[in-house]
């Protein structure tokens, strides 16, 4: 269960989100909507620890991360630019969770194998990333986020600049994916069909 | 590409040639309005002293420096012959005779001497009711030790003329022995005459930890002249017995285009007017007899009557090995 | 096939241009080192300086020294790069300006500083004037190339659980690995050829091949011993240069083109770019203060006389004005930039012979010193005296730094990129003026700042030249540390003083 409560950003004196508090059940994903520049982004990066919070909590399953750096908090992310690493492979990028974590190498393949398989991209295991198509990329920071199990995992505009058949495909592979691994998920997203399509219940962000 | 090869090509051949074309040899001056005095970077005459050269003549002087000594003398060894000016200012006598072998110059004359002594701090001395020293075996005393600091001789010029009186003094067979009491005793060697000098010597602006240091007889006067305020006499002082004739040479370079206004210069640099701004303006003695000493050099300028000596022959014939000894024994 | 057409096309244009590089270090390096090697080597003396037992201690002496000066620039250089590449605060400006102003300085001023402060000579003292001369090399050439590092790769790797650690090791150093290959590898050359530092602080017993060099060719006029060793000098540099060439190679990437971002993140992490940045300040910065310490204090007083007389326009014992000192130095250092980023930007965005561009630092500065008065000495080409030849051989100096400041920065620049712009209808100059400039320009500055910054300090090849009426700042500043009495000194001191604040100042702009 994530649980944000009272979260309050600022920079230079500027209140970029307001006492923002919301509860995700475990299992369960919540979309977040609004339009652009509410601070959808800047909430996510919060809630990892990327940006500071002035103040507020941030809680998983009653522990509170708040204070925590973003490596120790067990929630994963997958940007809006999908961020794969340009000097690894495919598959280097899905283990890269895995290696850090000094998982034995056995254990790392069949997991990156199993990934590879829930996002059906199994022929680009040892592809660079750079010859991936856009929804390519998405998919693989996908599997990559997934691969060392997060507690939560953050998604922001997963969707979001793809054609129409990509988008398609796209959305109801990651319904499926959100479902199989029962993962405790928030969605960012402006578009309320994706989020009428993917979480349990949605969320408007506020203006200040 | 090819076009650049052939750029590149070219342009090697034309300067290549170029370098190897012989200069023709000319009996007179090829510019007669001007005449080239090379120097080393100290060479700092007084402002407009050559001004009554150009205005009997008509020829402006213009100087050209480059480094220390060394550097000066090594460059216009390598370029014997195709020299960079016409005069040459600063072959001493230590480097006399390597100038000699490459027949750098056509002729040459002493135009100015100094000596390279050992100075004290006389504060230091005073204040700890201790007698300076007074000759270089005082120098080895335990009274003395780990006071004095030199320059290495392989690098420095005054360094150089230390060791050689040294060897003046004691001969050729006995030197060895006294720079092993030296060491035993503390010597300190510095790279060049600045570190010793400003940074490990006490008496002047470093305010380092060596009371001794081996500088120019004419180091006091220049106390004084460049005191920080105004002082009537300088902190340091030599010790006479200690000092080793510095002779500098100025001589036409073979090669010159100038001849004549080279031989002109050079009768001028030796003449009365140019003699007696040397002092103050260069730290050396002049070497014409009818040139009148100023204030400051007559009463804090050290030149002893007898100074250390070598000959500039046997100098150039030994160098090398002495300073090979010196290094093993100091290392 | 259009694009093919126009990007072939702007190619082969700029292919051309490569002769203007290459022919001016044919003529100012090529042709002259070659005659110092033509008329003083000779094999017998080779040997000689092989089998001597002394001689074979300097060099082992110059290689281990450099080794550890090198890594002890890393340590430190590298995480100020990584603070004030990826972080802006208050004061970070300065910061740089002041950990880039030692590269300008001569080495007797940061020798003596560094003097002050340790009052011994070794190996320590060496290696920390090394550490202070070297630093800004590393911060001016991997700190671009580490504000190009996307920072979203940074988080996302912190997301999958990496620690910072982890993340430089596995994210972050597979990008800037051959910047960092770059810096350190001239961080090697400059302590290996190290003179002036080594005559200071390393006594007699302390030698490096260079000063060694020099001592033989200019002390004791053995020029084909120091040929010879000249020659030895170069083929480890050399070697040095292969071995890093070819994992530079193996390691270049392409990266995302994107500005340098302010991080607002945790209060802990905000103070330790802060702490880094004043460790490596009190580093480089106490030697530089001892400089200022000795041109304020006289006898343990404090006295302005030093800076009074400097601001009056005389200096002591000098028959030059301070005024005329200053504006030579400037006049070469904008002269040799203006000759050198040209140059050097060309060599940069083009795939240009590496090692012909890497001779200047593989060649001891006697050498080329040499070769210079004994090549330009006739006429047409009698320019060995001539004023504008010094700031000239400074450029020809700085061209291989200058290449490796830029080329870290115009490789980054994706092809991508000229061919959308070729596309456009952009010709190839408009495309490098409007696309690729921009991108280069934080690089660029950086690298004019550098090039000044050589031209200003340099001490080695350009002393063999010879000078009518343009005494250059370090020359002015030996000079006048090189006389007896206070008031002297006090003004070379308030001279270095001066050249750190300006250098400071200037370096925090660019």
């Amino acid at each position: 269960m994530l649980k944000v409560s009272n979260l309050t950003v600022a920079f230079d004196g500027i209140t970029i989100l307001d006492e923002i508090s919301f509860t995700v059940p475990t299992g369960e994903t919540l979309a977040i909507t609004g339009p652009s520049g509410i601070g959808k982004t800047t909430l996510l990066n919060a809630i990892c620890g990327i940006i500071r919070t002035t103040h507020g909590n941030v809680l998983i399953d009653d522990t509170d991360i708040t204070s925590l750096p973003t490596h120790k908090r067990g929630i994963g992310l997958v940007s809006q630019t999908g961020d794969l690493f340009p000097t690894m492979t495919v598959s280097q990028n899905i283990e890269f969770g895995l290696r850090i974590s000094r998982t034995p190498q056995r254990e790392r393949t069949v997991r990156v194998n199993e990934l590879l398989d829930l996002v059906g991209l199994t022929h680009l295991a040892h592809r660079n990333v750079a010859e991936l198509s856009g929804g390519e990329a998405r998919r693989i920071a996908l599997a990559r986020a997934l691969a060392p199990r997060p507690q939560v995992l953050l998604l922001d505009e997963p969707l979001s600049g793809l054609d129409q058949e990509t988008h398609e495909s796209l959305i109801s592979d990651l319904a499926r994916v959100l479902k199989q691994t029962t993962t405790t998920a928030l969605l960012v997203t402006h578009d309320q069909s994706e989020a009428d399509l993917l979480a349990n219940t949605t969320f408007v962000l506020p203006r200040k | 590409m090819k076009f650049t090869r052939t750029l590149i090509t070219a342009s090697l051949v034309i300067i290549t040639t170029a370098c190897s074309s012989p200069t023709a040899n000319t009996s007179t001056d090829a510019t007669p309005n001007e005449v080239t005095l090379l120097a080393y970077d100290a060479f700092t005459p007084k402002e407009g002293i050559f001004d009554a050269f150009t205005a009997t003549t008509g020829a402006k002087v213009k100087v050209v420096t480059s480094g220390d000594t060394g550097t000066l003398i090594s460059k216009a060894i390598l370029t014997a012959g195709n020299p960079e000016g016409d005069v040459l200012w600063g072959i001493d006598n230590t480097l006399l005779s390597r100038a000699q072998k490459a027949e750098l110059l056509t002729s040459y004359e002493p135009v100015d001497y100094g000596d390279i002594c050992v100075n004290y701090d006389k504060q230091w001395f005073t204040s700890r009711n201790i007698a300076p020293p007074t000759s270089l075996e005082d120098l080895a005393l335990p009274t003395y030790k780990n006071l004095l600091t030199v320059q290495d001789p392989v690098a420095s010029s005054p360094g150089l003329g230390f060791l050689m009186g040294t060897i003046a003094h004691f001969g050729t067979d006995k030197w060895q022995a006294y720079w092993k009491s030296l060491k035993a005793n503390g010597v300190h060697i510095a790279a060049d005459w600045t570190t010793a000098y400003t940074i490990d010597f006490s008496g002047s602006s470093g305010k380092g930890k060596y009371p001794l240091v081996v500088s120019y007889g004419s180091s006091p006067p220049a106390e004084v002249l460049y005191a920080e305020k105004p002082i009537d006499t300088p902190p340091t002082a030599v010790i006479e017995s200690t000092c080793f004739r510095q002779t500098e040479y100025v001589g036409a370079l073979r090669g010159t285009r100038n001849p004549n206004n080279a031989k002109k210069l050079i009768s001028y640099l030796l003449d009365v007017s140019f003699q007696e701004s040397m002092p103050l303006s260069l730290f050396v003695f002049p070497v014409n007899k009818k040139a009148t000493l100023p204030d400051l050099f007559t009463k804090f300028a050290v030149a002893p009557k007898n100074p250390l000596t070598l000959d500039p022959a046997d100098i150039e014939k030994n160098r090398d090995a002495w300073l090979s000894t010196w290094r093993d024994i100091i290392l | 096939m259009a694009e093919y057409m126009e990007r072939h096309h702007l190619v082969s244009k700029t292919k051309t241009l490569l002769i203007a590089p290459v022919v001016f270090l044919s003529v100012f390096f090529v042709v002259p080192v070659t005659n110092t090697f033509l008329r003083y080597f000779r094999f017998s003396e080779f040997g000689n300086v092989l089998s001597n037992q002394s001689l074979r201690g300097v060099a082992w002496f110059s290689l281990w020294q450099a080794v550890v000066s090198t890594l002890a620039t890393l340590a430190i250089g590298l995480p100020v790069t990584w603070a004030l590449s990826r972080f802006t605060f208050r004061g970070s400006r300065l910061a740089r300006g002041i950990l880039t102003a030692p590269f300008v300085l001569p080495a007797v001023v940061i020798a003596a500083g560094v003097l002050a402060i340790t009052d011994s000579r070794g190996v320590i003292p060496i290696l920390w004037a090394h550490v202070v001369f070297n630093v800004s090399v590393v911060l001016r050439i991997v700190g671009p190339r580490w504000a190009m590092v996307n920072l979203r790769l940074e988080h996302a790797a912190a997301t999958l659980g990496a620690r910072p650690s982890h993340t430089f090791t596995l994210v972050v150093l597979p990008h800037i690995a051959d910047a960092v290959i770059s810096a350190a590898t001239l961080v090697f050359v400059y302590c290996f050829t190290s003179f002036g530092v080594i005559a200071i602080l390393g006594g007699i017993s302390r030698r490096t091949l260079e000063s060694e060099i020099f001592t033989q060719a200019v002390r004791l006029g053995n020029t084909e011993t120091a040929t010879a060793l000249a020659v030895v000098q170069a083929v480890i540099i050399g070697a040095v240069f292969f071995i890093t060439r070819r994992s530079s190679r193996s390691l270049s990437t392409s990266l995302h083109v994107s500005s340098p971002q302010q991080l607002r993140t945790k209060p802990t992490h905000r103070l330790t770019p802060l702490i880094i940045t004043a460790a490596a300040i009190v580093v480089v910065a106490s030697p530089l203060l001892a400089t200022i310490y000795r041109s304020l204090v006289v006898n343990g007083q404090l006295s302005l006389s030093a800076w009074r007389t400097i601001f009056s326009g005389t200096l002591p014992a000098l028959s030059v004005s301070p005024q005329s000192v200053i504006t030579t130095s400037l006049v070469f250092a904008i002269t040799a930039a203006c000759i050198c980023v040209p140059l050097a930007l060309l060599v940069a965005s083009n795939s240009a012979p590496r090692a012909l561009f890497s001779l200047p630092l593989a060649i001891s500065a006697a050498t080329l010193g040499i070769g210079l008065i004994i090549t330009f000495n006739r006429s047409p080409f009698s320019w060995r005296s001539e004023r504008w030849f010094i700031p000239l051989i400074h450029a020809v100096i700085a061209l291989p730094l200058m290449i490796r400041a830029l080329e870290p920065a115009a490789k980054a620049i994706p092809n991508s990129l000229r061919n959308a712009s070729a596309t456009l209808g952009a010709s190839p100059f408009a495309t490098w003026r409007h696309v690729e400039l921009p991108l280069l320009k934080p690089a660029l500055l950086r690298a004019t700042g550098l090039s000044m910054a050589t031209s200003l300090g340099e001490f080695g090849a350009t002393s063999f030249l010879s000078r009518s009426g343009s005494t250059t700042l370090p020359i002015a500043i030996a000079q006048l540390l090189g006389r007896p009495g206070v008031a002297t000194q006090q003004a070379g001191f308030a001279l270095a003083a001066l050249m750190v604040l300006v250098t400071v100042g200037v370096m925090s702009r660019a």
